[in-house]
């Protein structure tokens, strides 16, 4: 019997239990999938540097001079517990082209400095995407995803490298998922080979060699302090594990965005889940009591609908299991061309988890409903739980103190102050679409902003930049008289254009400093103002060093060393130590907001630079900064001309692309997912208000505004969705992007383009949220007047 | 004048494949200004007559005019205008639309054809007028889930007559309601008969239908017969009903 009564109530009710197959399937395909992605985002940093086998502390050598020296320091020292050290050859992008061009220069580099590896190191070794290590057979190369992408390589392209005059050809093999060398924020990039190619291309030849050591160590700011003290000349740079993350900031922008739509997703699937149903629950109340007022036993009233919902909870998370593999994989991707991540379909079980979750949530929910109808009488039932006794007051409005409110639009917004729960689901879900639509978008325009560029000590008045000063053929420049001469040199070379341009270029180093009275030591990047706008940078306090004993330092160092305006430092420059008075503190974004600043008049002609950040170009013009670009590379061809934005999107690599690339498939993926909830939800109200829809068909409305109503409904719901989430966008920018952007070193103000994101933007999803509801409210068009029995 | 007339008036229902021909080669005529009321055994085919001239549902075959224009060649949107401003409607069940107050229900159907300010105060004007004559002025501001079933229905011919319709259809008015609730409603309907309003209604009781000037005996899709009561007062209650029940009792009712 009750077999039979399950029979009929699936095939009965069968617009009802298909809504619900539905929004289980897309909450186990939300939930399984953002939870899945949510895990290997979370460990994807760490589990990378353990597939890479990153040292605690990493010395990064110019040269192979002090390489006995340094070993030997390392033997001696208890705190070391192993090291190796990588040889790696220099490398000039002139040097380097690719397999359709036989000339030579042609690879771009994007200012990085390039080096020739082997297979094999110990430590930060390259992987393939799957994070296995590199096998690569003789006429093999690796190459990292951004070097790829930027000179529109694919894996089989040849590239050839001249080597102390000759030539070699190598086919690409692999694409690496390079720790230390694969990310653009590191300014450096690893060709890598096998053993037996490198050692023919390199050991002849007459390039630099730098030497890379891991060093395992008990106690990282000990060996790091200790290095530093040693003065080991040729020591470019020395970093502790904690930086890799640094360096995958950007990278983490795209995680931490991915997360917080994870988390949106499964709190719109479950409120979703939840509610359709307790909405689809509560349409059974009435068959319940009839079937209890012919003397069905409460067990087989119960078993009935458990058995439904489980049945129906069951295919749909299967479904959704299985669906939820391939989203999963597509929100993984999207984040790990940098990075190895792990596989989303080796978490499986996450997926699995989920949907039992699922599975166990709608199960759950059905027993405590059914366990509530062992309480209620079969005549409460009837009257839908109520007692009949006792009624609510309505909360709504009154028509006809509404004068300026048209009929449709009255009935749209009374429903909704009736049954605001009801409309809530959908308002939450309106409302975190919103503001997610909002993140990536917000997040774009601050990469494009001039806030971004002055971050990265980036004029936006600057006539336009210079990423390269060399001249052709001529080896990059090491020390500051170098780089002044050839300052001067294109300034003549303009004027004789009829340009008259003032160049100026911020040179850099590591420069050591002794912090404190206990003798900490500090080696960060420090500038050293070339030229009239060398220095440019926005002071948080203080102003820029000016006199001879005078150095400005980033915040997060001011923080880190306690140190404040006025304090003293020294500065160990030509082998002597000199006393350096702060003047100021500043806030952007280079070397991930720890540098330094001196003053424009100390002696560093002595000091070997480590090169030179871009060159800015003042002049009078009108001309845009793009514009100016376009001419002068017509103009001077020799040089690389760049804008700050060009110059920004250098630095943060392919984050931006990235972003880009997700943008528009986000939106279209969000508005598909509301039109879907959207039309879902209005086919459940429209089952419940048949009686309604049918009695005004009767006395007279137009199908056409019995449709109307409903859109209205619906219309008001995201007027006021839109106007929560505008507010609640500007929060989620104050605390969540610009504490993600504040990883990378500064703050800064989150950059809001208000037509495109509060208008254009959420006017899509009025679109389609209106198109969907309009579709969904077809079926009024079959509602007769013998659908007024079901009465709500 | 004919308010209404239905000429070979066919209504057949496809169910699983078989047709079920409910209405049968139907005449009828009705006068403006009559009462009429068609009685018939359960399944004989009367709700669907109602909702067949009334254009809620559509004839498979026939022809309607109404008060002289051809409905069956109506588009919907037409037949819905002409619904919404010329019929009134009362049903057994008390369909009204629960997010709304019981004066708002009233006036619903008037302000969705209105248009500016004056219109929604004549409404006003004539719904304060209807709830008064039909005394439920003091619920108007009431929930619907807040007053009795009489005062509900009687709400529901206020609602059916606030476009000043010229035919109220009315499909078994009294069926939910106690003796005293039926009486008040069948008054205020023949009250509205007085004042020149057609009303066609389907009902099982004979002392309902005995207050219409004209019942109409319906049976397998067909009227069979009909019975000319003539017009309605007070004193003659009795004996029409006594009439009408010895009537139906021919019939076989």
């Amino acid at each position: 019997m009750w077999l039979q009564i399950l029979k009929k109530d699936l095939m009965k009710q069968k617009t009802v239990n298909i809504i619900l197959f539905l929004f289980i399937t897309l909450s186990t395909i939300f939930l399984a999938s953002s939870v899945n992605n949510i895990c290997l985002v979370m460990n994807g940093l760490e589990t990378y540097m353990e597939y890479a086998n990153v040292s605690d502390v990493t010395a990064v050598f110019g040269g192979e001079d002090d390489k006995e020296a340094f070993e030997r320091w390392l033997d001696s020292h208890s705190e070391v517990t192993e090291y190796e050290g990588e040889q790696l050859c220099e490398i000039a992008a002139d040097d380097i082209s690719t397999g359709d061009d036989e000339e030579a220069g042609s690879f771009e580099a994007n200012g990085a400095s390039l080096y020739l590896g082997a297979v094999g190191s110990r430590y930060a070794k390259p992987l393939d995407s799957d994070g296995n290590d590199l096998v690569l057979e003789s006429g093999e190369v690796a190459v990292s995803p951004g070097l790829m992408a930027r000179n529109g390589l694919r894996v089989g392209d040849e590239l050839r490298f001249r080597v102390s005059d000759r030539v070699y050809t190598y086919r690409i093999a692999v694409q690496t998922r390079d720790i230390m060398f694969g990310n653009e924020m590191s300014g450096m990039g690893r060709f890598v080979f096998c053993k037996e190619d490198y050692d023919k291309m390199v050991s002849d030849c007459g390039n630099v060699k730098i030497l890379v050591y891991g060093i395992n160590t008990a106690d990282s700011e000990k060996v790091l302090t200790s290095v530093s003290r040693q003065g080991f000349t040729l020591l470019v740079n020395i970093y502790e594990r904690s930086i890799y993350p640094m360096l995958y900031v950007f990278d983490m922008i795209v995680a931490g965005l991915l997360i917080v739509i994870g988390l949106c997703l499964i709190l719109i699937s479950l409120m979703v889940l939840r509610f359709s149903l307790s909405f689809t629950m509560e349409e059974n109340y009435r068959e319940i009591g009839v079937m209890k007022a012919i003397g069905m036993r409460n067990f087989s009233i119960r078993r009935i609908y458990l058995v439904k919902y489980f049945v129906i909870v069951a295919a749909g998370a299967f479904v959704g299991f299985w669906l939820s593999i391939p989203v999963a994989g597509g929100m993984t991707d999207s984040v790990s061309n940098n990075m190895v991540l792990g596989n989303s379909a080796d978490a499986l079980g996450i997926n699995a988890a989920c949907s039992l979750a699922v599975v166990a949530f709608v199960t759950a929910m059905c027993v405590a409903f059914t366990r509530k109808m062992k309480k209620v009488s079969a005549i409460e039932a009837i009257r839908s739980g109520g007692s009949g006794e006792r009624y609510q007051k309505r909360r709504g409005l009154c028509l006809y103190r509404r004068r300026y409110m048209g009929t449709i639009s009255f009935l749209g917004f009374n429903d909704i102050l009736c049954n605001m729960k009801r409309y809530l689901v959908l308002f939450l879900t309106f409302c975190i679409s919103f503001v997610l639509i909002t993140v990536p978008l917000n997040t774009l325009t601050t990469m494009e902003s001039d806030e971004m560029a002055s971050k990265f000590s980036l004029d936006p008045d600057a006539a336009i930049y210079m990423d390269t000063i060399e001249a052709a053929g001529e080896a990059p420049y090491h020390n500051t008289v170098d780089m002044e001469n050839a300052l001067r040199r294109i300034e003549r070379e303009l004027s004789e254009q009829g340009y008259e341009a003032s160049l100026s270029v911020g040179s850099l180093c590591f420069a050591v400093y002794t912090v404190n009275d206990e003798g900490k030591v500090i080696k960060p990047l420090t500038y050293y103002p070339i030229g009239e706008n060398g220095g440019y940078c926005e002071y948080s306090a203080g102003e820029a060093p000016r006199l001879e004993n005078e150095v400005a330092f980033s915040k997060k160092i001011m923080d880190e060393n306690h140190l404040e305006i006025g304090d003293t430092v020294a500065i160990r420059l030509n082998e002597r130590d000199q006393k350096l008075i702060i003047t100021g503190y500043y806030s952007d974004y280079m070397q991930l907001g720890e540098s330094a600043r001196l003053n424009p008049v100390i002696d560093m002609g002595g000091e070997i630079m480590t090169g030179y950040w871009k060159a800015t170009v003042d002049m009078e013009t009108n001309l845009s900064q793009q514009e100016m670009a376009d001419l002068m590379r017509e103009k001077f061809p020799q040089y690389k001309w760049v804008t700050a934005q060009e110059a920004v999107d250098a630095n943060i690599g392919t984050t931006k692309d990235v972003m880009r690339t997700m943008q528009l498939p986000m939106t279209v993926m969000l508005c598909l997912l509301i039109m879907l909830i959207s039309l879902l939800m209005m086919k459940l109200f429209i089952v419940r208000e048949k009686g309604q829809l049918a009695m005004l068909g009767s006395i007279g409305w137009r199908r056409q505004a019995i449709r109307m109503w409903l859109v209205m409904r619906m219309v008001w719901v995201i007027l006021l969705s839109m106007a929560v989430a505008v507010p609640l966008s500007m929060l989620c920018n104050q605390f969540v992007l610009k504490n993600i952007f504040a990883i990378m070193g500064a703050e800064l103000t989150i950059q809001v383009e208000p037509l495109k994101a509060y208008l254009l933007y959420p006017g899509i999803l009025l679109a389609g949220i209106m198109a969907a509801t309009y579709f969904a409210t077809g079926s009024v068009r079959k509602i007769t007047t013998s659908d007024m029995k079901i009465a709500e | 004048m004919n308010a209404l007339k239905a000429t070979d008036l066919c209504k057949t229902y496809i169910v699983n494949k078989r047709q079920n021909h409910v209405l049968r080669n139907v005449n009828l005529e009705i006068e403006e200004g009559e009462m009429v009321g068609v009685m018939g055994p359960s399944g004989s085919g009367k709700t669907t007559l109602l909702y067949t001239v009334s254009g809620m549902d559509t004839a498979t075959a026939g022809e309607i005019l109404f008060f002289g224009e051809k409905m069956t060649q109506m588009s919907s949107n037409q037949v819905s205008d002409m619904r919404l401003s010329k019929m009134g409607f009362v049903f057994q069940q008390m369909y009204m639309l629960k997010n709304l107050s019981i004066y708002d229900n009233i006036i619903l159907p008037a302000y969705q054809s209105a248009s500016g300010k004056a219109q929604r105060r004549e409404i006003n004007e004539r719904a304060k007028v209807l709830m008064a004559k039909l005394g439920i002025s003091e619920v108007a501001d009431n929930d619907i889930s807040e007053v009795s079933g009489g005062q509900l229905q009687r709400a529901c011919i206020a609602r059916s007559m606030i476009n000043n319709p010229k035919i109220i259809f009315a499909d078994e008015p009294t069926g939910a309601l106690n003796k005293q609730n039926s009486k008040e409603v069948m008054k205020e309907l023949n009250k509205l008969n007085e004042e020149g309003t057609t009303i066609m209604m389907v009902t099982h009781d004979a002392k309902v239908a005995s207050r219409c000037e004209r019942v109409f005996y319906i049976e397998d899709g067909n009227i069979r017969e009909e019975k000319n009561l003539g017009k309605y007062t007070d004193d003659t209650a009795r004996e029409r009903e006594r009439e009408l029940n010895n009537w139906l009792m021919g019939l076989g009712w």
